[in-house]
């Protein structure tokens, strides 16, 4: 584990072994795959939270994802309609609640992306950490 | 009354297949999962094609503008070979006879003949193996044997449990979110599970599957709100959930797992698997060995899907 003591060339000697060691997942994952393997691909993005228990109390949190979580369905909330139950890929709701912009290739594969609003992508994930959904890290 | 092992074994092979037919009724009657659900059959693999369109429809304009992103996949389900091997020795069979029949009055019965293959079966065989098949069903985990040792019971195939955390893993499923259940909200829970099923399926008729424990919660919190309890004639035995068209079905084998399956009751998709030509259920053969009585069966079985697409579940295992 870096720390203050650790120098410049340590530092680098961990960050390199770090490296070596993710490829080697990397490595390991894509054999698996390509075997047929059940593999749970990482979820990228991550939005802090906020919201309020049934007793007024604030709550702020992190949300990320599990590996595998890669889609979700979008829950039974108010303002939703035909959307509700519908597949969308995570790091795009993720995208989305943080304001950035979707990825081409997720809007050409799930269309009804483009009618979520930035705070309905938040109203998302705050049910999810609200509820305590499986999903969440 | 003489009683011999070669007496034995034969008796126990002519009630086999005497009673071949009801003794398979039995089976199937009381295994939860493969009463309810569709069998099919196969020699090796059960694969079902698992196509899914995003969006097809668009305005017009004279222009092909392709449209429709589509994935051509299959769900595969493979068979896996079981096995059962029952030995009784020379030793327990006289113990049977000599100590334990002699209370044993059956008035208008052939002892000699009958009594003993009827209780090995009716007493004994059977419920253990309507047992095992039973939670085998949900939580097997298939698992190699080692060469010469017997398995578990638990490791002979795959079940449903194990089915559904691989293909959730895979994103082949997506979850629809309750979180942990709670008693005091199970109804709530599981209504706001059912409206948040994607539209074409929201209204289907079906039966949703969930440990007998969540179901006896479901239907506690239901009469607290507004059954009996609530000044209200409005029992929910049954364990409907009002205005969706589905109803709970408790299953014993899921005890212990928070996880709910919707199954509707037009779609033929969660399914179990038996080798086409082979008896679905196993039929024993006993043998005479050395001092000792051996029953042999072999059947197949796979617990899976048809169509991801069709299958909806929660989050929690």
């Amino acid at each position: 584990m870096a720390n203050d003591k650790m120098t410049s060339e340590e530092l680098q000697k961990a960050i390199d072994e770090q490296k070596k060691i993710i490829q080697e997942q990397d490595a390991a994952i894509k054999k698996a795959k390509s075997n047929g393997q059940k593999v749970s691909e990482p979820v990228e993005g991550s939005y802090t939270a906020n919201w309020k228990t049934p007793t007024g109390e604030a709550m702020k949190k992190k949300i990320e994802f599990v590996n595998g979580a890669i889609n979700l369905r979008v829950p039974r909330l108010d303002g939703f309609g035909i959307q509700v139950g519908k597949i969308v890929p995570s790091r795009a709701v993720f995208a989305l609640a943080n304001g950035k912009k979707v990825k081409e290739e997720d809007i050409a594969t799930f269309p009804n992306l483009a009618d979520i609003s930035k705070e309905q992508a938040q109203a998302i994930i705050t049910y999810f950490a609200q509820i305590g959904a499986a999903c969440i890290k | 009354m003489s009683v011999t092992i070669a007496g034995t074994a034969d008796s126990l092979n002519r009630h086999a297949v005497t009673y071949k037919s009801t003794i398979q009724q039995d089976l199937r009657q009381e295994l939860e999962f493969e009463n309810f659900l569709n069998p099919v059959a196969c020699d090796n693999t059960y694969s079902a094609p698992n196509v899914t369109f995003s969006e097809v429809i668009q305005p017009y304009q004279w222009q092909f503008t392709q449209k429709g992103g589509s994935t051509f996949d299959a769900v595969e389900n493979k068979l896996q070979k079981i096995k059962i091997d029952i030995l009784l020795t020379g030793d327990d069979l006289e113990k049977f006879w000599d100590s334990w029949m002699v209370e044993w009055h059956e008035i208008g019965k052939d002892v000699g003949s009958w009594t003993f293959p009827r209780f090995i079966y009716n007493q004994a065989v059977i419920p253990k193996l309507i047992e095992e098949m039973n939670s085998n069903a949900w939580s097997g985990v298939y698992a190699a044997p080692t060469p010469g040792t017997p398995g578990a019971s638990s490791s002979s195939v795959n079940g449903y449990a194990k089915v559904i955390a691989d293909a959730v893993t895979n994103s082949d499923i997506t979850p629809i979110n309750t979180g942990a259940f709670v008693s005091t909200t199970m109804v709530d829970q599981i209504e706001t599970w059912c409206d948040a099923l994607p539209e074409p399926y929201r209204d289907l008729p079906g039966d949703i599957l969930i440990s007998s424990t969540h179901a006896r919660a479901y239907e506690r919190d239901y009469r607290a709100k507004f059954g009996p309890g609530n000044s209200v004639i409005n029992p929910n035995n049954e364990l409907r959930v009002d205005a969706t068209n589905k109803t709970l079905r408790p299953v014993a084998a899921m005890e212990g797992s928070s996880r709910i399956i919707f199954v509707p009751r037009n779609i033929q998709n969660m399914i179990w698997g038996t080798r086409r030509g082979y008896s679905t259920y196993p039929v024993i053969r006993w043998e005479v060995d050395e001092r000792s009585v051996k029953g042999m069966a072999e059947f197949y079985r796979f617990y899976g899907f048809e169509h991801w697409g069709h299958v909806f579940i929660n989050d929690q295992t």
